[in-house]
């Protein structure tokens, strides 16, 4: 925890100072830290210090702390942080002293007869070993414990902390005698003395009647039973209460109707005692509680918090909690505490329900930390954040009093007590929130949980110990940048890979050239190849930072990247073509299969026969004529790697579309199986060599005449040419092994994946675009006519001509990736080649073509605003347009429900001159 | 003949058996020979011998000399193991605590009775030292005292009179920890209150017999008459109270969560027991620890060795292996059985196989059922180890005593045979026909005579369910009358 801290303030904050101290660190080696578990340095955005006497808060301000106590506190722009201490930092946190509650039920009430027994020490119930966590989570850390107020005098209250070192946890064992004015003490059970061992010498005597019947009962029930424990009598109740009346213990007086109050107020200044009232629901009837002279009052609010209130109707005897009374009463006299029955945790909120009556904050602060401590007689330990008082701090996600912040942390003694679940949910405020170019909030806030937005909006919630960041004024959030096209984590390797390498199987951890890209905002990457392959190489879209492979790769192949610049524009469509319709007839056997499948599902369901019709599919496939492949050819192959050229000899047969054959090459041991798919003149298939790690070098040759094949031999990216001919038409012996169509069960078997044509059988499917640098208009033009044929979206890298084509652009929704020189002269004007698309209605993304170089991103957003382009359209040109262009939109782009937690948060509007970035999340992690 | 009577005669044999074997004077010289001995104090011996002469121990080794007049019995193959001792158990008693909260003039000499089934079983699962005494649910209880599984009277069964009081820190149901403490409180100064007034009476009793008129002042003469007093001027209600703070009884001190070991502690102190006490402690006591630790007093752990705790706020459950927390902080310890619990935990030998299981070493957890509780019993020299001296309390177990598969194969109690699986009628009727295909081919003979026998054993089976029934209800009953 610490360890993290230190390092997020030093990086944040601080860098100058920790470099100083590295360097002192590095001079002198015998600066240590202090070891000690209950001494640090607290940093936060606010310090309340809640103490009366001194300055009430700080912003920022730093807690210090030694063995458990609290030695400094100021501002933290000023003080001197001492060096050897732990430094932790809160810079979104509020850190205010413990709450005091001064009332509790923590302890049950005792089960004792008697009405006046001063023996019930409420101490006796507590146990320093229970588990509080409900009341730290509410930020309480010190509470009265209370024997009951069901008796007239119930016993002796306590003062406990609930957590902290042990030894230290009991203030006061014996803090007040506790008196109860009010109905519920009237009307006690008989006392009972059991005489054991009975014997006849020993009568069973009926209880003892006691006091108080009525109200008029209780003053006397009390002078009575001091006038009976001053005759010194062997009774631990009489012994206890002698010695707390002569040692002048308070008496807190449990009273809520006016009468009481009044009774309880004069009672005390009868026997002119120390002392308090608790409850005080009428307290603004009763005019001796009121001005500075009056007698404290712990008032017990909240009590409808958890549930409704009773009905009342016309019942003249209800009690109705009156908040203006609150006004009423002196601020120094005044604690706030919980309503029986509502959970001690819930004392901030209930409390703050007081600021409805009309009081400030600071009175509210008070009424539950100084007040109380004073009150209950702890003021020396607990109560405020001030120098000499135990180091008992809470540390609130947001506003001391708002109802959406949570306490984060608890410390009591110094000690860690309580530490909130780690955030399953950050809420992020900001001024600005840019959804989506056609959506923004202002003042709204984003909801992140398990790394997505759950929700978005002017206030969204926020859920128990959710983490919140505040952007701050003109503080403006977005959605995690994009860059279009990059080539991070590729270390220079400029090879351009085959269709069937994915990118992000390369892809390593996440390294500083990563964090660095990630820091600037820029949180997803299309990464690509810096070379093309004449076939398409794969694009993958991976996110910038992450702990993962997994958690990095947001979609393995994500695009089918293309290189025509320089290219033929003649031969760009035709080139184009002829890969497509490979592809096109690939999806076209895999079309087949999920129909079949479909069918024989269907038909399964309605449990019909599947099986049997793979016999005839055999007989009637064998019964095969004569065919322009079958039989043996004599091949030549030259070129290429090849020194000279070799011969070889061919064995083929063609069943169907199916080729299969064997090839036998002279000085080779053994004959080498060929199976591929014969169609259209057209012979393409495959020498299976299976050699681990190398591809199976590949067939590509057409029928040029009859007998004879001429075309190329791929073997790892080198051609050789083939020229064939066929010198013995007659069937051919060898064992062929037929694909086998169907399953056991009769279902359908897949059809073999081609790895290469993978890519380009989604680009089909329309689930991913194929992305194709281009130049010149006649280039865009060309790619434009192959892609329509084949119904295929696209992406246009570069394109310096693209204005020329767009209209065209517009109507065929093709996005273009502008090149990283955006500035250029036409008709010896300059123009933005981004604005000008941008303007036109054209989808624009940017790309940043280089590795960590992504990390200047940003900036060229700010140079196209300044040169015209709209600010709304150059974060759409980030976010929005990639992710449409990608078919990525449900994943990333925009600061929707469900998408991906990838946000950046700015100081100012994201191309103002003086904006930061302040902080970057990816998949809700926050990039540190 | 009924099923059910046929069960009441089965209990009055088993009963029958085990009396015969107290009443028949003890052979005077006994030899376990050829056993596998773990004798909990010292190493253990892969084969020795144990030499039982007169109820004690009088040699143990790998090389015993058996006297010639000594009779022999094979144990090859079996373990002998020290007798083991419930430590904390009120399953005697008829009731297992009183409705008044204070009762320090109780006796449980006067409420358990030698013919329950329990310490039937007791015999049966290995256990010969048994520490009766009243449940948690008091304020103070009253006195204990040991007992061994054997003899028809109370009196037979009495192995000490030694005896400890009950006192709890948790309070008496339907009770608090403040009115708890505040008896508590309240019975000591009423005692120190009573022994005032005894003492101001005994000085103007002797003034009185010198007929002298009283010549000091209050204190004075309280002061004076406390030498006049002589034990049986007490009272029944205090006499065991004055045993008490004079440290001349034990206390077994019931601490339920944390916060009451330092309630204990204190009350003790205040109270001149603490040399005497004992803790006996719930599971949620593992978090005093260090306390305990501190205090230096033997510790007997609940029933329960599994602490489970949710967590308030993301309501993960935590569990914590009681006794664990207690060896790590080496902290001796005595296990109790729990009759509550599942069937294996009734067995204290389970019990510290749970201990081993959970990371305790294999010592402590011996050590936790056998001379730990007799510590706490202050009966170290007496038994809880197989030791030369000391009482031949012996278990013949079939394999390792933490074995699962081990069964009580026969109990010496000073060094008597008690018990013995063989003659178990009771098992014998459960296990009938296993018992019958381990017996010798003479046995079988025998069988073969009393075929009308074998055949009211198989009707009994046959009813089996009636019969355990009656026998499931007996318990119950035995259960609820005892409360908890």
């Amino acid at each position: 925890m610490s360890c993290i801290d230190f390092h997020l303030y030093a990086r944040r904050c601080v860098s100058k100072l920790c470099l100083l101290m590295a360097i002192v660190g590095a001079l002198s080696p015998a600066v240590a830290q202090a070891d000690d578990a209950l001494s640090f340095v607290i940093v936060a955005k606010r310090v309340i210090t809640a103490d009366a006497q001194g300055v009430w808060s700080y912003q920022p301000g730093v807690v210090i702390v030694r063995q458990g106590k609290i030695v400094a506190v100021g501002d933290a722009t000023t003080h001197e942080i001492p060096s050897d201490l732990r430094l932790i930092q809160y810079p979104d946190a509020t850190v205010m002293p413990g709450l005091v509650c001064a009332a509790s039920d923590l302890v049950s009430p005792h089960t004792g007869d008697e009405s006046v027994a001063g023996g019930y020490g409420a101490i006796d119930s507590f146990d320093p070993y229970g588990s509080y966590d409900a009341a730290l989570a509410g930020g309480v850390t010190t509470v009265h414990l209370n024997p009951g107020h069901h008796r007239l005098l119930s016993g002796q209250g306590a003062v406990v902390k609930l957590g902290g070192p042990r030894d230290g946890m009991v203030l006061l064992r014996h803090s007040d005698l506790t008196v109860t004015f009010s109905e519920a003490a009237a009307n006690p059970p008989r006392d009972v003395t059991y005489q054991t061992p009975s014997s006849s010498d020993l009568a069973i005597v009926p209880g003892v009647r006691q006091r108080p019947n009525s109200r008029m009962g209780m003053a006397l029930g009390l002078d009575e039973a001091l006038v009976w424990v001053m005759n010194d009598p062997a009774n631990v109740h009489a012994i206890a209460l002698r010695q707390a009346w002569k040692s002048n213990m308070p008496l807190r007086i449990h009273a809520e109707r006016a009468v009481d109050l009044r009774a309880g107020s004069r009672y005390l200044r009868q026997k002119d005692r120390a002392g308090y009232l608790v409850g005080g629901h009428e307290a603004g009837l009763v005019k001796e509680l009121l001005g500075n002279e009056g007698v404290p009052v712990v008032y017990q609010l909240g009590a409808a918090m958890r549930g409704m209130v009773e009905d009342i109707g016309f019942d003249p005897e209800a009690i109705e909690a009156d908040l203006s009374a609150l006004q009423k009463l002196s601020s120094s006299h005044l604690a706030l505490a919980v309503s029986p029955g509502l959970a001690v945790g819930d004392l901030r909120v209930a409390a703050g329900l007081a600021l409805r009556a009309g009081l400030s904050e600071r009175q509210v602060i008070e009424a539950v930390t100084s007040v109380p401590a004073k009150l209950l007689g702890v003021s020396d330990r607990v109560g405020a954040i001030a120098v000499g008082l135990d180091a008992d701090l809470i540390v609130l996600s947001g506003g001391a009093l708002s109802t959406s912040s949570h306490v984060r942390r608890v410390y009591i003694g110094g000690a860690l007590a309580f530490e909130a679940p780690d955030a399953q949910a950050i809420v992020v405020h900001a001024d600005v929130v840019w959804v989506s170019p056609d959506e923004q909030f202002e003042h709204g806030a984003v909801l992140v949980e398990n790394g997505k937005i759950t929700a978005v909006g002017k206030t969204v919630p926020h859920p128990p110990f959710a983490k919140v960041i505040e952007g701050g004024p003109g503080s403006y959030v977005t959605p995690g940048f994009i860059d279009a096209r990059g080539h991070l984590g590729l270390d220079g390797d400029s090879s351009s890979p085959g269709p069937e390498i994915s990118l992000s199987r390369i892809m390593g951890v996440t390294g500083q050239p990563e964090w660095r890209v990630a820091a600037s905002g820029v949180t997803s990457v299309m990464l690509s190849p810096y070379g093309a392959s004449s076939q398409g190489s794969q694009l993958s879209l991976i996110k910038t930072a992450g702990v993962s492979r997994v958690s990095r790769t947001v979609r393995d192949t994500a695009g089918v990247y293309f290189r025509m610049v320089g290219q033929d524009p003649g031969k760009i469509s035709e080139t184009l073509s002829k890969r497509f319709e490979s592809a096109k007839k690939y999806l076209g056997k895999w079309k087949k299969y999920e129909k079949e499948l479909a069918e024989w599902k269907e038909k399964r369901a309605k449990g019909e026969s599947v099986n049997g019709d793979e016999k005839s599919e055999e007989t009637s496939e064998a019964s095969s004529d004569a065919d322009p492949i079958t039989g043996t050819w004599s091949v030549n192959i030259s070129g290429g790697p090849l020194p000279e050229p070799q011969t070889a000899t061919m064995r083929l047969k063609l069943d169907g579309e199916d080729v299969e054959g064997r090839i036998s090459i002279p000085g080779a041991p053994e004959d080498v199986k060929v199976s591929g798919v014969f169609a259209d003149d057209h012979l393409s298939a495959e020498i299976v060599l299976d050699v681990d790690g190398l591809d199976n070098p590949t067939i590509e040759a057409d029928l040029v005449a009859e007998d004879q094949l001429v075309g190329k031999v791929s073997v790892q990216g080198m051609e050789i040419d083939l020229d064939a001919e066929r010198t013995d038409k007659s069937d051919v012996q060898f064992k062929v092994v037929k694909h086998k169509t169907r399953g056991k069960d009769g279902r359908p078997l897949p059809p073999k994946v081609e790895a290469g044509l993978e890519p380009l059988r989604k680009a089909l499917e329309k689930k991913i675009p194929i992305v194709v640098a281009v130049d010149s208009a006649a280039e865009i033009d060309s790619v434009l006519k192959a892609v329509k044929a084949f119904e295929i979206d696209v992406v246009l890298v570069g394109a310096k001509s693209a204005e020329v084509h767009a209209s065209v652009l517009l109507e065929e929704n093709v996005g273009v990736i502008v090149p990283k020189q955006m500035v250029r002269w036409r008709n010896h004007q300059r123009y933005h080649q981004a604005d000008v698309l941008s303007r036109r209605g054209v989808m624009v993304a940017f790309q940043s073509d280089g590795e960590d170089s992504a990390r200047s991103l940003p900036l060229i957003g700010l140079h196209a605003v300044e040169r015209g382009m709209s600010a709304d359209a150059a974060i759409a040109a980030f976010t929005t347009n990639p992710a449409k262009m990608f078919h990525l939109q449900d994943r990333i782009g925009a600061l929707k429900v469900g998408l991906d937690a990838d946000l950046v948060l700015f100081s100012g509007h994201p191309f103002a001159l003086e904006s930061r970035v302040l902080r970057v999340m990816i998949n809700g992690e926050e990039v540190k | 003949m009924t099923a059910m009577k046929r069960i009441m005669w089965c209990g009055v044999i088993a009963f029958m058996l085990n009396g015969s074997a107290v009443s028949a004077s003890p052979p005077a010289k006994l030899a376990l020979q050829g056993g596998r001995i773990i004798p909990v104090v010292g190493e253990d011996i892969a084969v020795g011998t144990i030499l039982i002469e007169n109820g004690k121990i009088a040699a143990i080794g790998k090389d015993v000399e058996i006297p010639y007049d000594a009779m022999v019995v094979d144990v090859s193959g079996q373990v002998l193991f020290p007798g083991m001792v419930d430590v904390h158990s009120s399953r005697g008693l008829d009731i297992r605590n009183e409705p008044l909260p204070v009762t320090p003039f109780l006796d449980v000499y006067d409420a358990f009775d030698p013919s329950k089934l329990y310490f039937e079983d007791a015999l049966r699962d290995g256990v010969t030292s048994i520490h009766v005494i009243v449940a948690n649910n008091c304020v103070i209880g009253g006195l204990s005292r040991v007992v061994h599984p054997i003899g028809i009277t109370p009196d037979e069964m009495t192995q000490d009179v030694h005896t400890s009081l009950k006192l709890s820190i948790a309070p008496k149901r339907r009770s608090d920890r403040m009115v708890q403490m505040a008896t508590l409180r309240e019975t000591f100064l009423e005692l120190s209150d009573y022994l005032e007034d005894l003492a101001e009476t005994k000085y103007e009793e002797s003034l009185e017999d010198k007929d002298e008129k009283i010549d000091v002042g209050p204190d004075e003469a309280i002061e004076r008459g406390r030498k006049l007093i002589r034990s049986d001027d007490y009272d029944d209600k205090h006499a065991n109270l004055v045993k008490l703070t004079r440290g001349k009884l034990g206390a077994f001190v019931y601490c339920e969560t944390g916060g009451d070991v330092s309630r204990a502690i204190k009350l003790a102190k205040d109270n001149g027991f603490f040399d005497r006490m004992t803790f006996v402690l719930g599971a949620a006591c593992y978090k005093a620890a260090a306390e305990i630790k501190a205090s230096k007093r033997p510790v007997v752990l609940g029933p329960e060795l599994i602490y489970r705790e949710r967590n308030a706020i993301t309501g993960e459950m935590t569990e914590t292996f009681v006794p664990e927390v207690f060896a790590d902080a080496r902290i001796k310890f005595s296990l109790l059985p729990n009759p509550n619990g599942s069937l294996g935990e009734r067995y204290l030998n389970y019990q510290a196989a749970r201990c081993v299981r959970n990371g305790v070493t294999r010592k402590k957890a011996l050590s936790s059922i056998t001379i730990n509780p007799a510590k706490a019993l202050g009966m170290k020299d007496r038994i809880g180890s197989l030791e030369v001296g000391k009482i031949a309390n012996i278990v013949v177990f079939s394999g390792d005593p933490l074995d699962f598969n081990s069964w009580v194969d026969q109990v010496y109690v000073n060094g008597i045979r008690a018990y013995s699986r063989e003659t178990d009628v009771r098992l014998n009727r459960l296990f009938g026909d296993e018992t019958s295909e381990t017996q010798s081919e003479d046995d079988k003979d025998k069988i073969d005579e009393e075929v009308p026998a074998k055949d009211a054993v198989e009707k009994a089976k046959s009813a089996a369910p009636v019969g355990d029934k009656i026998d499931a209800e007996t318990k119950g009953t035995d259960e609820s009358k005892q409360g908890s």
